[in-house]
């Protein structure tokens, strides 16, 4: 799918994305890469330029797929003058739902107590939880939140991330945006990175990390520059240098065993061997910056 | 459909702003309607040589005269309020991100935006009625405070006159709707709004006088329309003396056919823009 604004603004550039259903999906990339631009057009707020969108089967926006679909895009936004219980019935009304479903919600996400406040006198954090209480109203199959955390504290991103998890063992599928890496690592079984609108990555978070080679080996040996010499000629090692009298060696962490021998037979003494793994955040940073952020 | 209406008017009786704009026009109507007339009669009652403008000022706020009286404040002063009334309901929608929230429910958009058409309708509706009901009030206390009888017009006479002033309301209200929709905007909406009705058209009127190919395109109008279907349900016009918008006319059927049509078009032309725009 392909979103291009007049004015020549291209959000969303020839995306080619399969969100396997009962998984949850993680989507990352920079501010401006297209995530709510996506999502956007995922419940059918906005019509794809080009392109072929099926949202559980059907075209977004189709009423009876909308019944099966729960979203929070962007900001939580709702009536102000309206309590947070009165919002949720009117959604509610909208969407068909029992009338029981705005308590059962708004007890899901721990706002029963200020169920009858005004939305406008509520913190940030619960006009989140508000948000995400919408989504779940319709006991959706599909559920699309754009950075749902946003705002929380961090025993609210707690809740709302053990709220993900059983949404997704109790077969849901969600599609989540966030620019909480260490969130997206924790909570989704797969992630799509976009930078520029375009998908730049699919796959678990050690796939992504396996992406950029597989990471690092640390190794204490003696003497360090026998050592350095001996892995320096090791068939799989891309690089080798010594920092602080380690060595970081880049290769697969599947030849650790090899490279211990190889050093032990040269008749090097390994103190230390151990596997640096690349964090996801340096994998996303790499996968994005190769094409740059439109910020 | 009737979901979408219920949830439209769930919303909008909630409004604060639909309430402040209510109150604000059944308070000026019953001070312009009433409230200054008798001011002025009570001026002038002590003067003889003024004496039949006086009584005429009294007639006119007394309950026999609740019909002229009544649709005479909808085509200028009331026109105006509903364009807000109507720029208000939805292009909070649009203030807000609203739409947002109600459009990834379960309805087609189109059924969203006409619940809100219908809702906006009674809203009107119930204005009109509050309005009349705020003038019987008060023309009621007055003829008792002077002791004349309460000489109430017919049944039929005063539920045509409320049936006229919803008509003129829901056409300007429909205007409202689909400024706000095009600009997606309440404050331009308002601004563009009351332009259009006040100066433009008003100044199309004037033009009318002098230039006579004009005329047929001040029958087209939404004030002139409205002042027309005012001036066929008895209220003066301003050039005898009445109030400032209200029209000479043969007949209330040219200006009803015009106003059903502003109401078809606008709500219809808003609800189709909704719905095939983007929402962001």
């Amino acid at each position: 799918m392909t979103k291009r604004y007049p004015g020549g603004v291209t959000a969303v550039d020839g995306l080619t994305l399969r969100v396997p259903q009962g998984s949850v999906f993680g989507f990352l990339g920079p501010n401006g890469a297209g995530k709510t631009t996506t999502m956007r057009m995922l419940v059918g707020l906005v019509r794809p330029t080009s392109g072929r969108i099926r949202v559980l089967g059907q075209p977004p926006g189709t009423p009876n797929k909308l019944r099966r679909v729960g979203a929070l895009i962007e900001s939580p936004a709702f009536y102000p003058h309206l309590s947070g219980l009165d919002n949720l019935r009117l959604a509610a009304r909208y969407a068909g739902a029992p009338d029981s479903a705005p308590s059962r919600v708004l007890a899901e996400v721990g706002l029963a107590e200020r169920a009858r406040s005004a939305f406008r006198t509520y913190s940030l954090g619960m006009k989140q939880r508000l948000g995400v209480a919408a989504a779940l109203l319709k006991e959706p199959s599909l559920l699309i939140l754009d950075e749902p955390t946003n705002g929380l504290d961090p025993a609210g991103v707690s809740e709302i991330r053990e709220l993900l998890r059983s949404l997704g063992r109790r077969g849901r599928t969600v599609l989540l945006s966030s620019h909480v890496l260490a969130e997206v690592e924790q909570v989704c079984d797969r992630i799509a990175v976009l930078n520029r609108g375009r998908l730049v990555a699919d796959g678990t978070a050690d796939e992504l990390r396996a992406a950029l080679g597989g990471g690092q080996l640390l190794i204490a040996a003696d003497p360090t520059d026998k050592a350095l010499a001996c892995l320096r000629d090791h068939r799989g090692v891309r690089a080798v240098e010594a920092v602080d009298g380690t060595l970081r060696v880049s290769t697969d962490p599947a030849l650790a065993a090899d490279l211990n021998r190889t050093l032990v037979e040269a008749g090097i003494d390994v103190r230390e061997l151990r596997t640096v793994r690349h964090s996801l955040e340096e994998a996303f940073l790499e996968l994005t910056s190769t094409t740059g952020s439109s910020g | 459909m009737i979901a979408s209406v219920r949830a439209a008017w769930f919303a909008d009786r909630k409004r604060p702003a639909v309430w402040a704009v209510t109150v604000t026009w059944v308070a000026m109507a019953l001070a312009f309607g009433v409230g200054v007339p008798y001011l002025v009669h009570l001026a002038l009652a002590g003067d003889p040589k003024q004496a039949e403008d006086a009584a005429s000022l009294l007639d006119a706020v007394l309950p026999g005269q609740l019909v002229p009286t009544g649709i005479a404040l909808f085509p200028l002063f009331g026109g105006a309020i509903v364009v807000i009334l109507g720029a208000v309901v939805v292009g909070n929608e649009y203030r807000w991100g609203t739409l947002n929230l109600i459009f990834t429910q379960r309805p087609r958009r189109a059924q969203v935006l006409a619940g809100h058409a219908v809702a906006l309708c009674a809203l009107t509706l119930l204005l009109v009625v509050l309005t009349f009901a705020a003038l019987a009030v008060v023309t009621t206390l007055l003829a008792l405070v002077e002791g004349r009888g309460l000489d109430w017009p017919p049944a039929g006479d005063l539920a045509g006159a409320v049936a006229a002033a919803w008509l003129i309301c829901a056409a300007h209200a429909s205007l409202g709707y689909l400024l706000a929709i095009a600009f997606r905007s309440t404050a331009t909406a308002i601004a563009v709004g009351l332009v259009w009705t006040l100066v433009l058209e008003n100044a199309i009127s004037g033009l009318a006088l002098v230039l006579s190919p004009l005329e047929v395109v001040q029958k087209l109008l939404l004030a002139p329309s409205s002042g027309a279907l005012a001036g066929a349900l008895g209220a003066r016009s301003q050039f005898e003396g009445g109030t400032p918008g209200v029209i000479d006319s043969a007949g209330a059927g040219p200006p009803v056919a015009v106003l059903l049509a502003y109401v078809v078009l606008m709500f219809g032309l808003g609800t189709w823009l909704a719905a095939r725009r983007d929402v962001g």
